[in-house]
């Protein structure tokens, strides 16, 4: 069975009276482990495609499962990291990853205390466990967010374009990093299985098994990536497979913008 | 021009030290009326002076100027009231005589501190508590908020000092009036900024709890309130300004102790002496419980 399996799914925006087709007739599938990069261009609703998965939006049509369960709201089985830093500002960092766990009532104290000084340390922020939020850069802040997902062990992340906002340098560290922990998760037990939206094409070849381009509203294609778990970027970017993924995608960015221009073929 | 300048500089950081010294000089000039006892006087202006010393040590200059006026005030009373005596014995007594008030009655002021304080703290404490909890609810809660909200604004729009007169008429004592005034006036204006903080509550927080399976009654106290927080301690300090102005005047209107009651007996029996030392130690007051909120607001609101 596939840990996601999205059959026939369309959703429509309501805000008041007005109402917005948001995507049409979906079909996805994810297997356990897999991890999955979903790029397209803004407003082709990538985002609410996680927001559905997540379950903090209902009202769609159409089959969305996990496990052969139709979604109806949040549960434990998923975490979500956000784009905008969504820890709360009056916890210390320690504080706001034991707050995750304390939801999922798996642990005693002693163990969410051990267990978020864990995580903590190995997103490299160990020193950082009595700081608040507003004493952190937003890189670091990310990096608490993915610890507070992680330590809550559940089997899918749901991630919504969660290095959007940070620098360059600190996006290619967070990336890193996400391969590292991905990767030791991996071997721990049985795999995460991770949804990633993005709109960055380097940082969905790198991160993604398997990339799905969407154009707006729907799917337009799902790419397979070559490389294995235990990639490491030097050696991908300097891969001949790189190059030709990256030469496809933005061909598909391209054809997607002169569809909207006037039709005219782009030639790279 | 520049000697002018460095000098002037220096002069106004020693102007307190030379003005305390012309204070305290002036007080063994023999004048048209006779002060009754001017050591208290003596001993509080040193007391003060001491508290600039010290305040100036640990952190320069930022209480200069405020102890220049300070001392030129008393300057300017001292020679009014006591060494020319120009100015009227009864309405304008000498700044000796006041301050011996404080040593003479300070059984009375006490035991009318220690009542003031306990109606105060009573009715702000109990005010918070409900409105707190009544605005998280309504607040979060769309059904209740449409219906309480117009409700509150127009409720929490009356000045409290208006229906003062009437709650002290109508509850059985004056404590239980005190107190139920200090409530009203805490009440309605806290628990109308409670409700609009909390349906202004950052989206983003309330996505990310929801992600986090977070249950109802966990989301209210443990990120509904705290992100009120902000907006309940920022309050407090007009909070217990305009409840302390309320008690005063509920104690001047009807009360048989209390600081306001003080002030009220004494402007009664025509002793200004004690109206104007009684209305200064309202003025200290407040201003301890202030420095103590705001000591407070610090400490709660690190994260912030």
């Amino acid at each position: 069975m596939n840990k996601i399996e999205i059959n026939n799914l369309t959703f429509n925006y309501k805000s008041g009276k007005s109402e917005y087709l948001a995507l049409d007739d979906i079909s996805l599938s994810v297997k356990q482990g897999e991890f999955v990069c979903v790029i397209g261009s803004s407003g082709c609703g990538k985002s609410t495609l996680i927001t559905l998965l997540a379950g903090l939006q209902t009202g769609f049509t159409g089959e969305a499962l996990i496990d052969g369960v139709q979604i109806t709201g949040p549960g434990t089985e998923r975490s979500v990291v956000f784009q905008h830093y969504s820890l709360f500002p009056w916890m210390s960092t320690k504080k706001n990853i034991i707050f995750g766990m304390e939801q999922v009532k798996k642990w005693s104290n002693a163990e969410m205390s051990s267990r978020a000084d864990e995580y903590l340390k190995r997103v490299g922020l160990a020193e950082y466990a009595d700081k608040y939020p507003k004493e952190l850069s937003g890189g670091m802040r990310q990096r608490v967010a993915i610890a507070r997902s992680l330590a809550v062990e559940s089997e899918i992340l749901l991630m919504d374009e969660p290095f959007g906002a940070i620098d360059t340098k600190n996006r290619m560290d967070l990336q890193e990093l996400l391969l590292e922990l991905c990767a030791k998760e991996n071997k721990d037990k049985n795999g995460k299985t991770v949804v990633f939206v993005t709109h960055d094409i380097d940082e969905a070849i790198l991160l993604a098994d398997r990339i799905i381009f969407m154009e707006p509203k729907r799917i337009k294609e799902e790419i397979a990536v070559p490389f294995g778990k235990d990639r490491k970027r030097k050696e991908v970017v300097a891969s001949e497979e790189y190059s030709v993924l990256r030469r496809k995608l933005v061909s598909l960015f391209y054809a997607e913008l002169s569809s909207k221009v006037g039709g005219e073929e782009v030639v790279l | 021009m520049k000697f002018l300048k460095t000098f002037g500089k220096f002069f106004l950081k020693i102007l307190p030290n030379i003005l305390f010294i012309v204070l305290i000089a002036l007080m063994f000039v023999s004048g048209e009326r006779k002060a009754d006892k001017p050591l208290y006087f003596i001993v509080a202006v040193s007391a003060m002076h001491i508290y600039f010393l010290i305040s100036r040590f640990r952190h320069k200059d930022q209480s200069t100027g405020a102890f220049s006026i300070l001392y030129l005030f008393l300057i300017i009373w001292e020679i009014g009231s006591r060494i020319t005596g120009k100015a009227n014995a009864i309405l304008m007594p000498p700044p000796e005589n006041v301050f011996a008030v404080f040593y003479d009655d300070r059984k009375v002021i006490l035991k009318g501190l220690g009542s003031s304080m306990y109606l105060l703290v009573f009715g702000l404490l109990t005010g918070i508590i409900v409105s707190i909890i009544l605005g998280l609810i309504i607040g979060w809660v769309p059904r209740l908020k449409n219906a309480a909200f117009p409700i509150v604004k127009v409720i929490s729009a009356i000045p409290p000092l208006i229906y003062t007169p009437y709650v002290i008429s109508f509850m059985p004592t004056f404590k239980s009036a005190s107190i139920f005034v200090i409530f009203l006036g805490v009440f309605w204006p806290m628990l109308m900024s409670i409700i609009n903080r909390v349906s202004e509550i950052d989206p983003t927080l309330i996505q990310c709890s929801h992600s986090l399976n977070i249950k109802p009654f966990t989301m209210v106290t443990r990120v509904v309130f705290p992100y009120c927080l902000p907006s309940i301690v920022g309050g407090l300090p007009i909070g217990i300004s305009m409840s302390f102005m309320i008690l005063t005047f509920a104690e001047l209107l009807g009360g048989d102790s209390g600081l306001g009651f003080f002030v009220s007996r004494a402007s009664q029996n025509s002793n200004y002496t004690r109206v104007i030392a009684g209305i200064i130690i309202i003025g200290i007051v407040v201003t301890v419980v202030n420095a103590l909120v705001h000591l407070l607001q610090k400490r709660i609101l690190r994260w912030a």
